[in-house]
């Protein structure tokens, strides 16, 4: 059983400092390596840019402090994106109420140039963080005025200039939102055929690759690497492309540990004869 | 033992059943048929859902209150005692900092999110890492066949993944597209068909007050 006495030897506290080595050392010295776009992302930019100037895009910020380093970098390579076009904002935290702090203390400081170029309620607005998720969408949907009567700050919405020709899911041209796609595409693509794009977790993707195959998501980032390709491509590279070799040498050691792991036990079946 | 003689109207268990199966048939209604009187209904009961949804936030505070207060008040154990009296100060401190206007984002609100929730809910999730490495070296096995076209797979997404995966191979990218885009595709249809099938059965069940079992949460049974 000397096979046996190799696995058990491989100490996890080993496996632990590799990866806060290959974690850890490329974000102090990045690797540079090179990013290939996939389709998803592509989409997704190809779609802000073939926006006709004055379009309506509903922007979901709903990013969490747990699930930051995989939404929040997505969120700020869009919402640059978006900025950087003639487009009208209108911010929302469905996802979690932990949304409008994190905006506030995190994305907003990193696209404060861009914010600086617009103005409050003509370009964009903010309405915070609104309760019900998926029901709060479809009243949102339904009539935007009943849903969402005062912005952040307590301005009435039929005083906020922006908000005057939006009435219902009619009037928005795309929708970009954090986390789950399913409750947008069931209330805003399938009912009114607004296009819909989602900022979500790596492990999300093969999931929601159905929803890109029949059009019902018109983009798709995925994780850090999903935020790495939409910095690359608007040529603004932040937390996703530093992030992105550790992701890639943690993966790398993941799959050598498996190998390692699978020679083992086949080294293990051998001596023991079964 | 649950006791319900059916002298209190409240505590009947028909009248949520049958209050479900009504909301929830105009709600199901008012997605597939254009009736302006419908609509209007259930587009008010949104609203109440908005609202009400936001009263259970604070009906959390006053749970959180009495489980806490409780102990405080009646607990032997003193550390128990001093951690739940700091818990609900903690509480109280960001609810009350947190509905200081603008709301939730008043700079001591923000300053007291920053140093402690933004900090520590990345470090609990983080761990997760150090735990999947350590499993996946001791989970994935190619014990037969299945296992082996799991771990191929697992392991030519994971390099697609990971940026370095083109840069190892370019066919890697192409591999993993297409795993993607077509096997991936195919299974995920049939989950997702199949689980949409099964709410709907499960809608059914719930408006026709075959499936109460979510009238007995709380109650232990």
């Amino acid at each position: 059983m000397e096979g046996e006495v190799m696995v058990k030897e491989l100490d996890p506290r080993l496996m632990y400092l590799l990866l806060f080595i290959v974690v850890g050392a490329p974000l102090i010295r990045p690797l540079g390596l090179p990013l290939p776009i996939t389709e998803p992302v592509l989409a997704l930019y190809n779609k802000i840019e073939s926006l006709p100037p004055g379009s309506i895009v509903l922007f979901e910020y709903g990013v969490g402090a747990a699930s930051w380093p995989e939404h929040g970098p997505s969120n700020i390579a869009v919402l640059k994106h978006l900025l950087s076009k003639d487009v009208k904002l209108i911010l929302i935290s469905l996802y979690t109420a932990e949304g409008p702090t994190l905006f506030a203390t995190r994305i907003k400081p990193a696209i404060e140039s861009y914010l600086e170029k617009k103005t409050y309620g003509v370009d964009y607005v903010d309405f915070g963080y609104i309760t019900g998720y998926e029901t709060a969408m479809a009243a949102i949907a339904e009539n935007v005025h009943k849903a969402l009567s005062v912005d952040v700050y307590g301005t009435p919405v039929e005083k906020i200039p922006l908000m005057k020709n939006v009435k219902s899911a009619e009037d928005i041209d795309l929708v970009v939102a954090t986390a789950y796609c399913e409750p947008y595409i069931r209330q805003f693509y399938t009912p009114y055929g607004v296009p819909v794009a989602i900022m979500t977790w790596g492990m999300n993707a093969p999931g929601y690759m159905p929803y890109i195959d029949a059009g019902q998501l018109c983009g798709m980032l995925a994780g850090i690497r999903g935020a790495a390709e939409y910095e690359t491509l608007i040529g603004s590279p932040g937390e996703g492309i530093s992030s992105a070799d550790a992701l890639s040498l943690s993966h790398l050691l993941v799959i050598a540990l498996v190998i390692i792991g699978n020679i083992q036990y086949i080294l293990t079946k051998e001596r023991s004869g079964r | 033992m649950r006791r319900d003689n059916g002298l209190s109207w409240a505590r009947r268990r028909e009248l949520p059943l049958l209050l479900t199966a009504i909301l929830g048939i105009m709600a199901f209604a008012d997605y597939f048929f254009a009736i302006p009187i419908l609509h209007s209904a259930v587009s008010d009961l949104q609203i109440w859902t908005m609202i009400m949804a936001a009263f259970a936030m604070f009906m959390g505070v006053v749970n959180l209150t009495i489980v806490h207060g409780r102990v405080v008040m009646r607990e032997k154990d003193s550390t128990r005692r001093i951690l739940s009296a700091w818990t609900l100060f903690l509480m109280y401190l960001m609810a009350i900092l947190g509905l200081l206007p603008p709301i939730t984002v008043h700079p001591s609100f923000q300053w007291l999110y920053s140093t402690t929730v933004a900090a520590l809910d990345p470090t609990v999730y983080s761990i997760l890492a150090f735990f999947i490495t350590s499993a996946s070296y001791r989970a994935f096995r190619a014990r037969n066949f299945e296992a082996t076209v799991f771990l191929i797979s697992g392991i030519i997404i994971m390099l697609y993944n990971a940026p370095i995966g083109g840069w190892l191979h370019p066919g890697l990218v192409t591999l993993g597209s297409w795993a993607m885009n077509v096997p991936i595709v195919a299974g995920q249809r049939a989950i997702m068909i199949g689980a949409a099938i099964g709410s709907l059965a499960l809608a059914i069940r719930t408006f026709t007050g075959r499936e109460s079992a979510w009238l007995r949460a709380g109650d232990g049974g």
